[in-house]
């Protein structure tokens, strides 16, 4: 593995305790998309480096940018939306059986 | 519509009197019959077949029916479903004429559970209780005959077709029970012993129904599927069984017609008296005589039940006889017709019963009858002018027993015309039948006593009846001192009693228990309501078992992941 670096560890750590995250909070959804972007943060830091040592093609990070700011984008609408319907982001108030 | 179809079944009843008379002079007999189905060579048809025998029923079946149709418009006029009554009656036409014309057992199926059918829905046409349980007692006494049919339809099976004209007389149809079956269908669709409880009970439907269906249609097609059968019937020990009965039959009817005092009912009694009558000549062997007294019988029975309907309709609508009388005096036209027809019955010398049953009676003294038949058949023709007499006496010539303020006349000549015109019937019926049926006449040996039997007793029937039953406000019922015999009498030998209230009274309660316990117990708690309310129970657990937060699921896959990558 040539363009392995010790360094990239930090963002694999980081990657994990954001997955964490997002499957351990149970109050609020918004902190679920705060890990969410947290994680896509991570994996952009992680593809930079690894990019960056490979020495072409660091481009392609941009991409994977534009695709994260999007989803974060849309995650928040979609917090909007079942705001608006819900009445708060609490995951109790929307069980997955009932509409 | 009731003059349409007088006409049209007028016509009818015209075309088939001379198709009858060709038939009767040239002996031919035609024979249609179009193949359904061939099972493994046993062909089901749809035959027809044109005799004289048939044609001549089928024109005075029509005829009759044009009478009563054109007479019924004016009975029911004023009647808020009349529309419906005229099809229920021309569907019973059509049934009957049905039945006439096939020779084939499973086609003249179609005319039986028609008349059963047709009759059940006429007898429960005057929507009320009464009416509903005499139609059931109808519907279902006739269901045991066509059940009856419907067996003998696969015990026919092996003869190879179903075509009876061809079979009766041979060998094959005498050695199965086909022909007790047939007896049994024919006992229960003419009323003999056993299954005679539906016949006054049917007296609930409205008079012209009674006269059509009651007196000379419904209740003869057993007696004419009989006489279709008689060759075969001769050679087996169903003729002495339907002797016996048919005696059995003629003696309590006319028994308990003495002892009636409903109009309808008294005609009904003599109706079945009568149909004893047909049904022993044919076991005796007689056939074309039990056809002739059918022919007869239906002309004169007819014009009775229809000159009691127009009495029933001027007295206001009561049938009790104890409550009419004196109406000599006020409905001239009825009751020359109603003394024309009882005296037909009567066997009153030249008119039509005459020339039927003093043949009837001479021909079954001939024959080597027991002493039991041969009392019960002088009582019964002495007790049918007896109750004869007593009719006209209560009704007619006794005292004037309605109310203080009445309307009672013969204005009506919708009514009018049509008893008149089945009058000839019954003035000219017998003599012209005796002429064309009975080319040659028959030779009676008999001796002076046997001879003068019918006219003595007859004499002293009708004597009897007049004189026992005068009556004058401040006598005394003799009948009380009686009473056990008369009530046994009256009653038709309690036999409607013992085959309903004995059948249907514990299987009713029993009923009863079943829906109580059953139906609205046991069976909802382990049917429908017990199984609904577990499974909503049991699915209201599994939905709270499920109601949980979506985090628990992510949870459990992130642990599923993490352990397939550290195992991978």
């Amino acid at each position: 593995m040539t363009i392995f670096n010790f360094w990239l560890f930090v963002p694999l750590f980081c990657l994990c305790c954001g997955l964490l995250a997002f499957v351990g909070k149970r109050k609020h959804l918004l902190n679920v998309l705060l890990s969410l972007e947290f994680i896509m943060v991570n994996i952009f830091w992680f593809m930079a480096q690894a990019f960056g040592h490979l020495g072409s093609d660091l481009y392609f990070v941009l991409f994977f940018l534009t695709l994260a700011a999007c989803e974060g984008a849309l995650a928040l609408a979609l917090l909007v939306s079942i705001v608006r319907s819900h009445g708060s982001d609490n995951f109790g108030s929307f069980n997955v059986l009932s509409c | 519509m009731n003059l349409s179809s007088m006409v049209f079944l007028l016509l009818v009843s015209i075309c088939s009197l001379i198709t009858s008379l060709n038939l009767l002079s040239s002996g031919c007999c035609y024979f249609m019959d179009w193949e359904l189905i061939s099972i493994n060579s046993a062909s089901v048809e749809m035959a027809l077949i044109i005799d004289w025998m048939s044609m001549m029923f089928m024109s005075f079946v029509c005829f009759i029916s044009s009478m009563v149709l054109f007479y019924s418009g004016g009975y029911m006029s004023g009647d808020y479903n009349i529309g419906r009554f005229m099809y229920l009656v021309l569907g019973f036409v059509l049934s009957m004429l049905l039945l006439i014309i096939s020779p084939n057992m499973i086609s003249i199926l179609l005319g039986w559970d028609g008349l059963g059918l047709v009759s059940y829905a006429l007898v429960i046409y005057y929507q009320n209780e009464k009416s509903a349980g005499a139609g059931m007692l109808t519907a279902l006494s006739n269901r045991v005959g066509d059940v009856a049919i419907l067996l003998s339809i696969s015990l026919m099976l092996s003869l190879g077709g179903w075509n009876f004209y061809f079979y009766v007389g041979e060998e094959s149809l005498n050695s199965s029970y086909v022909v007790f079956l047939v007896v049994l269908a024919a006992m229960t669709k003419s009323a003999q012993i056993p299954f005679s409880a539906w016949l006054p009970a049917a007296m609930a439907a409205p008079t012209p129904v009674s006269a059509l269906v009651h007196s000379s249609t419904l209740v003869t097609a057993g007696v004419y599927l009989l006489i279709r059968f008689h060759s075969s019937l001769m050679t087996s020990f169903a003729s002495t069984l339907l002797l016996l009965l048919g005696c059995l039959t003629m003696f309590m009817a006319g028994l308990g017609a003495n002892f009636e005092t409903d109009l309808k009912k008294i005609i009904a009694l003599s109706t079945l008296s009568q149909l004893g009558v047909m049904i022993t000549i044919l076991s005796l062997g007689w056939a074309t005589l039990a056809f002739f007294h059918l022919l007869t019988h239906a002309l004169f029975k007819a014009l009775l039940f229809m000159c009691a309907g127009s009495i029933i309709h001027s007295v206001g609508d009561y049938q009790d006889i104890r409550m009419m009388g004196g109406l000599v005096n006020f409905m001239p036209i009825s009751v020359v017709c109603i003394n024309l027809a009882n005296l037909a019955l009567c066997g009153f010398p030249f008119l039509a019963g005459f020339y039927s049953k003093d043949l009837i009676l001479e021909v079954a003294f001939l024959n080597p009858l027991n002493e039991i038949c041969f009392w019960l058949l002088a009582l019964a023709t002495g007790l049918t002018v007896c109750y004869s007499f007593r009719l006209v006496y209560y009704s007619l010539s006794g005292d004037y027993n309605l109310s203080s303020v009445s309307f009672v006349s013969d204005s009506e000549t919708l009514m009018t015309w049509p008893m008149l015109g089945l009058s000839i019937g019954a003035v000219v019926g017998g003599s012209a039948v005796s002429w064309l049926v009975f080319p040659s006449p028959t030779m009676i040996c008999l001796t002076l006593s046997m001879k003068l039997l019918a006219l003595v007793v007859s004499l002293v029937g009708g004597f009897i009846g007049y004189v026992l039953n005068l009556m004058v406000e401040n006598y005394k019922l003799n009948s009380l001192q009686f009473y056990p015999v008369v009530v046994f009498s009256g009653s038709m030998w309690f036999m409607p009693l013992l085959s309903t209230i004995g059948i249907s009274r514990g299987v009713l309660a029993g009923g009863f228990v079943y829906t109580q316990l059953g139906d609205g117990g046991w069976s909802e708690y382990y049917g429908g309501q017990g199984i609904y309310s577990t499974l909503m129970k049991s699915s209201g657990y599994l939905q709270a078992i499920q109601e949980n937060s979506i985090k628990t699921y992510l949870i459990i896959l992130l642990i599923w992941l993490v352990g397939l990558l550290l195992i991978i």
